[in-house]
C-alpha cells in the first residue's frame, strides 16, 4: 500500500513531549498527604455548622492539586480537555444546587411537606429501642398529594 | 531528577499511529479528549450518588453525626494515604515511560498495582467485616438488635440504616472502580513488558493514569464526607 510510505518511522509517527519536572509530583504528592493530615486534625475541632465547610474547602483543595498537576490540566496542550471536564462539573452545580435549594428550604416553604419521606422502615424499631415515633404534629401517612 | 530524555531503548516497539489519524499527536488528543468526556460522566454518575447524600443528610443531621462515628477514622486515614500514594506512583509512572525509564515505569506501575490492592485489602478485609458483624448495614439488612447492641448510641437517632446505604453503595462504587482499574492495570503491565511504551508512545498509560487519578479524587470527597463529617 502506497499510504504505507507516509507511515513510515519519523517525526510524526511518535510523540514529544516534555514532562513535568519529578520535583512537581513529588511536591504534589507532599503536599496531598499534609493536607490529608490537616483534614483529618481538623475535624478533632468542632466549627458546627462550618464543620462542612471546612472539610469540603480542603477538599476541593486537594482535588485541584490532582486535577491540574497529575491529570495535567495545568500544562495540557489542549484546553479543550480542560473545558470539557470544567462543563461537567457545571453539570455537576446543576444537579446539585436545586437539590439543595430544595432540601434546605423546603421546610420554610411547607412545614407538612418537609417531611414527605416516610424515612422510618418497619423493622427497626423491633430491637430493644422503642419505636422512633413520627415527630409530633406530623402526619404519619404519606402525603397523598403527588 | 533531569527531564533530559533518555535515548530510545533497543527493545521498544516503535509506534505507528492508527491509518485513520495523521500523525502521533492527532492520535494522542483524540484519545485524551474522548476519556475526559468518559469522565464527564463518571463525574454525574456519582454527582447522583453525592445529591443523595446531600438530600439525607438534610433531612437526618442527627443520623448522620450520630452514624457516622461508628467508622473508623484510623483506617480511613490509611486508606486515603494509600491511594494518594498511588496516584503519585501512577503519576511516576507515566513520567517515567515519557523519559524511556522503562524499568523504573514497571516498578511504579507494579507499586500502583500492589497499593491498589492494599486499599481493597483494608477495606474488604479490615473494614467491612466487623460492619456485617454488627449488622450496621445497608437498608433491610441493617440489623438493629446487632447494631444498637454494639453501638449503643445508634438507637436515639432516627434511621441510622440510611446513613449505611449511602456509605456502602458510594464507597462500595468507589472500589468496584478500584478492582476494574487493577484488572486495566494488569493489561497495561503487560503490555509494558511487550516494549509498547516509550517517550514516543504512552497513550494507553496516559489514559490510565487520568482514571486512576479520577478515582483518588473521589476518595478524596468521599473520606471527609464519610469519616469526618458525616
Amino acid at each position: 500500500m502506497a499510504h504505507n510510505e507516509s507511515h513510515a518511522h519519523g517525526p510524526s509517527q511518535e510523540l514529544h513531549h516534555e514532562p513535568l519536572p519529578t520535583r512537581v509530583y513529588v511536591g504534589v504528592f507532599v503536599a496531598l498527604l499534609f493536607l490529608t493530615f490537616v483534614t483529618v486534625w481538623i475535624a478533632g475541632f468542632d466549627f458546627g455548622s462550618f464543620n462542612m465547610v471546612v472539610a469540603m474547602a480542603v477538599a476541593v483543595t486537594k482535588a485541584s492539586l490532582v486535577v491540574l498537576y497529575f491529570m495535567n490540566l495545568k500544562h495540557d496542550h489542549d484546553r479543550l480537555n480542560g473545558f470539557v471536564f470544567a462543563l461537567g462539573l457545571f453539570f455537576l452545580v446543576v444537579f446539585i444546587a436545586p437539590t439543595m435549594w430544595d432540601a434546605f428550604t423546603r421546610d420554610a416553604v411547607d412545614p407538612d411537606r418537609a417531611r414527605t419521606v416516610e424515612l422510618q422502615p418497619q423493622q427497626v424499631p423491633a430491637a430493644g429501642a422503642p419505636a422512633q415515633q413520627p415527630a409530633a404534629g406530623q402526619p404519619a401517612t404519606p402525603n397523598p398529594q403527588q | 531528577m533531569s527531564t533530559t530524555t533518555a535515548p530510545i531503548p533497543a527493545e521498544v516497539k516503535r509506534h505507528t499511529v492508527g491509518h485513520h489519524f495523521n500523525n502521533a499527536e492527532q492520535e494522542f488528543s483524540a484519545a485524551k479528549l474522548g476519556f475526559w468526556i468518559f469522565l464527564c460522566t463518571e463525574v454525574l454518575m456519582f454527582g447522583g450518588l453525592f445529591v443523595g447524600f446531600i438530600y439525607f443528610r438534610t433531612f437526618l443531621a442527627e443520623t448522620f453525626l450520630v452514624a457516622h462515628r461508628t467508622l473508623s477514622i484510623p483506617i480511613g486515614t490509611v486508606n486515603t494515604v494509600v491511594l494518594i500514594t498511588s496516584s503519585f506512583t501512577m503519576a511516576m509512572a507515566i513520567r517515567s515511560a515519557m523519559v524511556n525509564k522503562l524499568g523504573q515505569m514497571k516498578m511504579f506501575l507494579w507499586a500502583t498495582f500492589l497499593l491498589a490492592g492494599a486499599f481493597m485489602a483494608i477495606k474488604l478485609g479490615i473494614e467491612w467485616p466487623p460492619k456485617f458483624e454488627h449488622g450496621t448495614l445497608p437498608a433491610k439488612f441493617f440489623n438493629a438488635e446487632h447494631a444498637f447492641e454494639a453501638y449503643p448510641f445508634l438507637a436515639s437517632v432516627e434511621s441510622p440504616h440510611i446513613f449505611y446505604s449511602l456509605y456502602f453503595v458510594m464507597t462500595g462504587m468507589h472500589g468496584i472502580h478500584i478492582l476494574i482499574g487493577m484488572g486495566l492495570l494488569l493489561w497495561i503491565i503487560k503490555r509494558a513488558y511487550a516494549g509498547e511504551f516509550y517517550s514516543g508512545f504512552f497513550t494507553p498509560l496516559e489514559i490510565f493514569g487520568l482514571y486512576w487519578h479520577f478515582v483518588d479524587l473521589i476518595w478524596i470527597f468521599l473520606f471527609p464526607l464519610f469519616y469526618l463529617v458525616g
